[in-house]
């Protein structure tokens, strides 16, 4: 069986960069794709592919709900829905701000709930639909220096598990990637710098995850191939976790 | 900003237990350690000065993180 996405609507949030942006990409020649992300600028580079592109800060909930109702009732209803927007910071716990922890919450948690509330509405979603959330190592795996942001993380693959139940016979599930090269970890360049990636290297016996690798697995997890496959969080790390 | 704004400034990052002092060794003054080190990168970010993580990681006194610095801190 082919293990490419199931025919439908997709719908990818965070659509504009890294993931988001090569799920779109990857999903747009086979099915109508609708990406949304917060900058429209960004999300112009999906006009030739056919893609519809709705900006929308997904954090103003009220506005989300308003342009999935807009996307469906516009290419039908959801068959994969990708959930790709997430915030990191990388600081101690001790000076990070409650506004700030705050953000990481409503990015990397919050979210993904009111994600999974519109996805389980039978007037937006398809009975066979998919939803494929970002997770990250961190949830299992948590470094210093990003203990809310992992907090926040685990708290969607909790969600990730307890969805499945309730949305079946949808399916839910997620993606943990570990390190990859994307703008979100390129802003962190005085961290995430060579000698970074040479102890990553070393330490991921298959080698430093790539984008691509990481939207074959979200591919594979929205195909029929997968439609076993729900309330699981599927590492793409290379091992780095190990 | 100056050499004793970024001083106190460090102090209170790094948790040190005296005000720090030019010159001073970073791991007599307090836990040097990689969190220390992220609150270090925390208040560059703050105060405009480029230095990654391996680069303070490295500093081995408080003249070391002024000169990593640079023109932030004069």
């Amino acid at each position: 069986m082919e293990a490419a996405a199931a025919p439908g609507h997709a719908l990818i949030i965070g659509a504009s960069s890294g993931i988001g942006r090569a799920v779109a990409e990857r999903l747009a020649p086979r099915l109508p794709v609708t990406a949304m992300a917060r900058r429209l600028d960004r999300l112009e580079q999906f006009a030739p592919l056919g893609v519809d592109i709705v900006a929308c800060d997904a954090t103003d909930f009220e506005a989300l709900a308003r342009a999935v109702e807009a996307a469906v009732a516009k290419r039908g209803k959801i068959s994969s829905f990708v959930l790709c927007a997430g915030l990191q910071k990388i600081k101690p716990l001790r000076i990070t701000k409650p506004d700030e922890i705050g953000e990481l919450l409503r990015v990397n948690l919050q979210l993904p709930l009111v994600v999974g509330g519109l996805f389980t509405s039978r007037k937006l979603t398809a009975d066979d639909a998919v939803l494929c959330a970002v997770s990250s190592i961190a949830a299992t795996r948590p470094e210093p220096g990003i203990v809310a942001y992992a907090a926040a993380k685990a708290g969607l693959e909790a969600m990730v598990r307890g969805l499945a139940r309730e949305a079946a016979p949808r399916r839910v599930v997620a993606v943990a990637p570990g390190w990859l090269d994307t703008e979100m970890t390129q802003s962190y360049s005085n961290i995430y710098n060579e000698e970074f990636r040479e102890r990553l290297g070393k330490s991921a016996p298959g080698g430093i995850a790539t984008v691509d690798s990481v939207v074959d697995c979200i591919e594979f997890l929205l195909s029929p191939a997968a439609r076993f496959i729900t309330g699981e969080v599927i590492r793409v790390d290379g091992g780095a976790v190990l | 900003m100056t050499v004793d704004e970024f001083l106190s400034q460090l102090t209170d990052a790094i948790e040190a237990e005296e005000p720090l002092r030019a010159g001073q060794a970073l791991d007599e003054a307090a836990v040097w350690d990689s969190l220390a080190v992220l609150s270090v990168v925390d208040l560059f970010e703050q105060i405009g000065a480029e230095a990654d993580l391996d680069s303070i990681g490295k500093a081995e006194t408080t003249d070391d993180l002024i000169a990593l610095a640079g023109s932030a801190v004069a």
